[in-house]
């Protein structure tokens, strides 16, 4: 039996995009699989690792807990739309110099949850850091380093 | 990982959504918890009503001197309204305490309440606070307490039809004081065992403990007896948090891979001694 499909109209990234979901397509597959945004990764599938994290309406959720339907008339960001189009971003870029990643599967997840971090809190002491990223795991780093990069980040954006 | 297939109705009213879920439909408040238990088939709803879109139930207003808390006030905002931080630190203490800013941003109080998890951080907090529920269906409105609720191991007393629109924290009187604790394995993990104790003009007014039963609990015996001792003499407050065991009786213990029965109990009563102390005292 076919399964009946709703239409929907979301805005990832800035761009309008009208498709047919059925109610049980998770968001991270709408991402993934029919918008071939694939920065945004499945790490656990069960709101556990936050490698999916994206924004829906500026709000950090995990696409994996979020149901394409309901994306219907919102705004979602994933780690390609807090990307330049020529380059990385000061985040990125601070990921990079402070070897925050090392196989980079948690990385997307967890550029997208500290960019919202520096955006609502753009000085994070260490301890602020931490409690945002909880539900960002990361099994390369031990996250002293992920910490220095987004402390870095937030530096350079209040120097600068 | 999938869920099994579903129709969807996105509510556009309360009405709309009581007469889904009079036809069988179930409830997506902030599906995160019951997404992930739809993956793992713990749950296979054939149908879903979503009340994300229901702004009536997500109000915040005072009411005789305490607060009402729409079903879908995000456990983001308890952490954040200034009502809920002056008036019920605890909630805010226990909220804070809940998932991760992500989960938080969508898990919503009435679906953290009717998921009906005994080691809910929400339930044991709001047992403390003398917490009751609006619950509406086709056939009118009905009010309950929040330590009436659950029914058993992920269970609720609501049927079918039933969907909580309300949270209402009663006044917590002068000089309150509450405070929540939890022993959790991680860092805002789900806890093993939480209590949450309300305490005003220096007086215990209400214990909720969870992960101890198969419910969340209120513990009737320890709030009694703590009305007859001095709250300042430890080991009056000692025996009086070790009359827990009792208050257990009125439902069964939960044992599992996050601790056996006999550690949650232990635990728990360590907490609630700690709580009872550090709430009543000023030295804290």
């Amino acid at each position: 039996m076919a399964e009946s499909k709703t239409t929907i109209t979301v805005s990832v990234n800035g761009t309008e995009h009208t498709c047919q979901v059925a109610p049980r397509t998770l968001l991270v597959d709408l991402i993934r699989d029919d918008l071939r945004l694939t920065g945004t990764h499945i790490g656990c599938e069960e709101g556990i690792c936050g490698a999916c994290t994206v924004t829906v309406d500026g709000e950090l959720v995990k696409s994996c807990l979020f149901l394409a339907v309901q994306a219907d008339g919102k705004d979602v960001t994933t780690v390609e739309g807090l990307t330049p189009k020529c380059g990385t971003s000061r985040l990125q870029e601070s990921f990079r110099g402070n070897f925050a990643l090392q196989c980079g599967f948690c990385t997307s997840g967890m550029v997208v949850a500290a960019d919202a971090l520096l955006r609502e809190n753009p000085d994070p002491s260490e301890q602020e850091i931490k409690e945002h990223l909880v539900g960002n795991l990361c099994r390369c780093t031990g996250y002293l380093s992920i910490i220095d990069a987004v402390r870095a980040a937030a530096n350079q954006e209040v120097t600068s | 990982m999938r869920t099994t297939s579903f129709d969807y109705t996105r509510a556009t009213s309360i009405d709309e959504a009581l007469g889904a879920l009079a036809s069988g439909a179930q409830v997506l408040a902030g599906g995160q918890s019951l997404l992930q238990s739809m993956k793992l088939r713990q749950a296979s709803p054939q149908h879903l009503v979503d009340i994300n879109e229901l702004d009536e139930l997500r109000a915040v207003d005072l009411e005789d001197g305490g607060l009402r808390l729409g079903a879908l006030t995000r456990i983001a905002e308890l952490c954040v309204i200034a009502e809920v931080a002056a008036m019920f630190p605890s909630l805010q203490q226990a909220a804070k305490l809940t998932a991760d800013v992500q989960v938080r941003n969508r898990a919503t109080i009435g679906g953290n309440l009717c998921f009906a998890n005994p080691r809910s951080n929400m339930a044991s907090t709001l047992i403390s606070l003398r917490a009751e529920v609006t619950v509406r269906s086709d056939g009118g409105s009905r009010r309950l307490a929040v330590e009436e609720l659950f029914s058993g191991y992920l269970q609720t007393v609501l049927s079918s039809g039933d969907l909580l629109t309300d949270v209402h924290l009663p006044d917590p009187g002068r000089d309150a004081r509450g405070a929540y604790r939890e022993i959790s394995r991680q860092p805002n993990g789900v806890p093993v065992v939480n209590v949450a104790v309300a305490v005003a003009e220096g007086r215990v007014t209400g214990i909720g403990v969870g992960g101890l039963g198969v419910r969340p609990l209120r513990a009737r015996l320890v709030e009694e007896a703590l009305t007859h001792v001095d709250v300042n003499d430890p080991r009056a407050v000692d025996e009086a948090a070790a009359l827990l065991a009792g208050d257990l009786a009125s439902t069964e213990p939960l044992s599992d891979m996050h601790g056996s029965a006999e550690y949650r109990l232990e635990a728990a009563v360590v907490l609630l001694r700690r709580l009872v102390l550090a709430t009543t005292n000023e030295r804290g």
